[in-house]
């Protein structure tokens, strides 16, 4: 997924346009790559159209009929005229029951003699607001058998684990490295935990 | 002597990147398909090809190794002739 929108990237870069094919699930690997590359703010709703997950299980013409329904959104992002459309991150976010906290940052709060007790209440609070903001993309992970879990948020650092289960791959392609993942958390979370200094994320390959 | 350390970590690119301004028209232009392997994605991508052809766009196609890299340079100036690019499957 990622590495399509790098080509993208490259692409524009040499003065030519380029838009992709995405399936729905990845949407939030869509947005976490966008802010991890900097670009623009409308970038994946005006040059990704999107395909309902899964397609590999598809007939031909089941998968032609995809595009037919879609060509009008093709020919709209080619000549830049697709619409915006709002942040696809509101799954995730319902999910954890995060979604309200979405719109408050959390910074780590130092409170004189009673710090320890507010910075560990702040912590609690950034690692379950990162924990929202991440859930879409563990999601999207989800989908080809693996996961990304949030252990703990302190002295800003966020840790993790990336748990690789029976993936939906045969060589593991499917799944980016943790420190890429790690990078692409950070690029989502640093937002709205102001506070977050470093994403480490561990690799854990579960018994199949 | 001056030694230049590049930092081996992330590729993350500053400043954000521009984007290519968008043609007018589809008539007349080149479409380059950048086909990345993925179950399907030549069957999508070739549909996509047959109903644009109808807009006077003329495909050019370029395939890559593997979906979980980027566009081998090859790939890159193949279609770098191109007016507009489609490329997937992403997922």
């Amino acid at each position: 997924m990622s590495c399509c929108m790098r080509d993208a990237v490259t692409l524009e870069a040499r003065g030519i346009p380029t838009i992709i094919l995405v399936n729905d699930v990845f949407a939030p690997i869509a947005h976490a790559t966008a802010a991890l590359l900097a670009l623009p703010a409308d970038y994946v709703s005006t040059n990704i159209v999107w395909l309902p997950h899964p397609t590999s299980n598809l007939t031909a013409a089941a998968a032609a009929m995809l595009i037919d329904e879609r060509i009008e959104g093709v020919r709209a992002a080619l000549l830049g005229l697709a619409q915006p459309a709002p942040l696809r991150v509101a799954s995730a976010n319902a999910a954890s029951g995060g979604g309200a906290a979405l719109e408050e940052p959390v910074h780590s709060v130092h409170h004189g003699g009673s710090g320890n007790h507010s910075e560990s209440e702040s912590d609690s609070a950034a690692l379950a607001l990162a924990r929202g903001i991440v859930e879409g993309l563990a999601e999207s992970l989800r989908a080809d058998g693996a996961d990304l879990v949030l252990l703990n948020f302190g002295q800003g650092i966020l840790e993790g684990e990336v748990r690789i289960g029976e993936l939906t791959c045969d060589d593991g392609s499917c799944i980016m490295p943790a420190d890429a993942l790690a990078k692409m958390v950070e690029a989502m979370v640093k937002p709205k935990v102001s506070s977050l200094r470093l994403v480490t994320l561990r690799e854990i390959v579960l018994d199949r | 002597m001056t030694f230049v350390v590049h930092d081996p970590r992330g590729t993350r690119i500053d400043p954000a990147p521009s984007l290519a301004p968008r043609p007018g028209s589809l008539a007349g232009l080149r479409l380059g398909v950048l086909d990345n392997g993925k179950e399907q994605a030549n069957v999508l991508l070739g549909r996509a090809v047959e109903l644009l052809a109808g807009d006077g766009l003329t495909p050019v196609f370029a395939r890559k190794p593997s979906f979980a890299h980027v566009a081998p340079p090859e790939a890159i100036e193949a279609l770098a002739m191109c007016d507009i690019v489609i490329t997937g499957l992403g997922g």
